[in-house]
């Protein structure tokens, strides 16, 4: 098994000791930051993949996104100096009124283990406020969470307030216990994701097809 | 169960069979799920008709079918009902179609913090004569806001704010009141949530001003995300760790075995040292803790061995 192979093997077990050594070592042998940054990726991807068919469960997914984020902490001033960026630059926030925030926590994990750049406004975040996050960041998606029926409303009153205050060019997409596909589809939110891996997926198949 | 009292929650959209009844609005659906649990010895019967992921309710459809569906659980059943919705309209709804001469005492589920009109739920609960979940796992700010609780400390406070209100402005008396402290999910569980749920049990059961009080949890979500082998299980051994602090209502599926374990098996003691490698020692972050106490659990999980 080669370095690259083996950085990735430690992503999927979660052993962040193995995954930082591994990836102090690609370094100082100067391999591609880009490479190192795929095989990371590669490692989270089989981690989504595997959860999504029940074959791991959230602490593994835990325990490798905390792997990823520890190697991407090494890796991450050499892709800087490299001018490589995360893939895409996401926001996520659990809507006003809610203040549940573990699926949204979830999602955010997943997204930085697929190389998002994540701004994480927290919970009980207003319309307004995801609305002036996005001017400042410029995501390329936003992601809107809720868990109960009562705050699901405010899910579209933020669609609604990002639409009017920053355009149609951000992408926003809902999740949450009580949230479906036909919900986002009524208040006019681009994509609707039922867990954390599915999350990924939906902003890359959401994102790759638009003009860089 | 001996010992805790069993609100059981068939009847909630998360659950397919309600989730059937309720597309259908077929009122036998949910007759027969209030049976069910009431031959399995149920005390309260949780009410959820909310949507879920893979359901879409409006309000305005909870509203239309509970004149309906109160009255027809109620002819199937005397055990009193559970009403279990944030929003407020929900309950007067379902308190107006509540009929008393046949069953006692429902629970309103829940006031919390967060919510709106706050006022007008406690006003609710006196005029029904309810018994009433309280939220210790949100705080209230001064400002008016709220805000997740994140020591056991707030939430006892909250509790005793909540205390303060509900015997002064609806005449409750402690033991109307249901402390629900929010249980988390243990696997994912990095904030040390589970063992601040716990250890405010604890704080509400050393105080004598707050003796009678009843101190509940949903247990059903203590083992999401984990492998269904193990879920039971633990769940079984988290009951165990709770009576210890004063847990005497669960909201739980009553065709589960809701026993807790025999003090000597090895679950129990597996679960307590793992909920202890999530507390902070010197020096180090609470996602440290809570990342050591993931990887406890994980150890759980892996392990096999599920027989019990």
């Amino acid at each position: 098994m080669n370095l690259l192979q083996s950085l990735e093997e430690a992503i999927k077990k979660g052993n962040r000791d193995d995954a930082v050594k591994n990836t102090k070592e690609a370094l100082s042998i100067n391999m591609p930051p880009k490479d190192i940054l795929d095989a990371l990726v590669r490692g989270m991807d089989d981690i989504g993949r595997r959860f999504k068919i029940n074959e791991i469960f959230v602490p593994e997914m835990l325990i490798a996104a905390r792997a990823m984020k520890e190697s991407i902490a090494v890796l991450e001033p050499i892709l800087v100096e490299a001018g490589i960026k995360p893939e895409y630059t996401a926001i996520i926030g659990t809507v006003q009124g809610d203040l549940h925030d573990i699926g949204k926590n979830l999602v955010g994990m997943m997204w930085k283990g697929a190389n998002f750049n994540v701004i994480d406004l927290g919970s009980n975040i207003s319309p307004e406020k995801f609305a002036e996050a996005v001017l400042t960041h410029k995501p390329d998606v936003v992601g809107l969470s809720a868990l109960l029926t009562t705050t699901m409303p405010m899910m579209k009153n933020t669609v609604d307030v990002i639409r009017e205050k920053t355009g149609n060019a951000v992408k926003i997409i809902i999740g949450g216990a009580p949230v479906t596909q036909d919900y986002a589809d009524e208040i006019g939110a681009d994509g609707y994701a039922a867990d954390a891996a599915s999350a990924v997926d939906l902003v890359r198949s959401l994102l790759v097809s638009l003009p860089g | 169960m001996e010992n805790v009292t069993i609100i059981g929650e068939l009847m909630n959209n998360s659950y397919a069979r309600a989730r059937r009844a309720w597309e259908a609005r077929k009122l036998e659906g949910f007759q027969q799920l209030a049976c069910i649990q009431t031959d399995l010895g149920a005390d309260y019967l949780t009410l959820n008709i909310d949507g879920t992921r893979n359901l879409t309710v409006k309000p305005q459809e909870m509203l239309e079918f509970l004149p309906e569906l109160v009255p027809a659980i109620q002819e199937t059943t005397t055990v009193p009902i559970s009403f279990d919705n944030p929003w407020i309209d929900f309950h007067i709804e379902a308190l107006k179609h509540y009929d008393r001469s046949r069953s006692p005492a429902p629970i309103l589920n829940s006031l919390a913090a967060s919510r709106d009109r706050l006022d007008e739920m406690i006003e609710l609960v006196a005029e029904y004569d309810t018994l009433v979940f309280i939220m210790a796992s949100e705080k209230f700010l001064p400002d008016g806001a709220s805000a997740q609780c994140l020591n056991a400390q707030d939430g006892y406070d909250t509790t005793k704010h909540f205390v303060e209100m509900l015997v002064t402005k609806a005449g409750r008396r402690l033991d109307q009141i249901i402390v629900d402290t929010g249980l988390t999910p243990v696997s994912a569980d990095t904030y040390g949530m589970v063992n601040l749920g716990l250890d405010t049990m604890r704080l509400i059961q050393a105080d004598p001003d707050l003796e009678g009080i009843h101190l509940s949890v949903g247990l059903s979500n203590f083992a999401w995300g984990t492998p269904k082998a193990v879920r039971l299980l633990l769940e079984r051994a988290y009951l165990n760790l709770g009576l210890e602090v004063g847990l005497d209502f669960a909201l739980a599926n009553p065709e589960k075995t809701l026993e807790p374990l025999d003090p000597g098996h090895p679950m129990v003691g597996k679960l307590r040292q793992t909920l202890e490698l999530g507390r902070i020692r010197e020096g180090e972050s609470q996602e440290d803790a809570g990342y050591r106490q993931v990887e406890g659990i994980l150890k759980i999980c892996s392990e096999g061995d599920y027989d019990g």
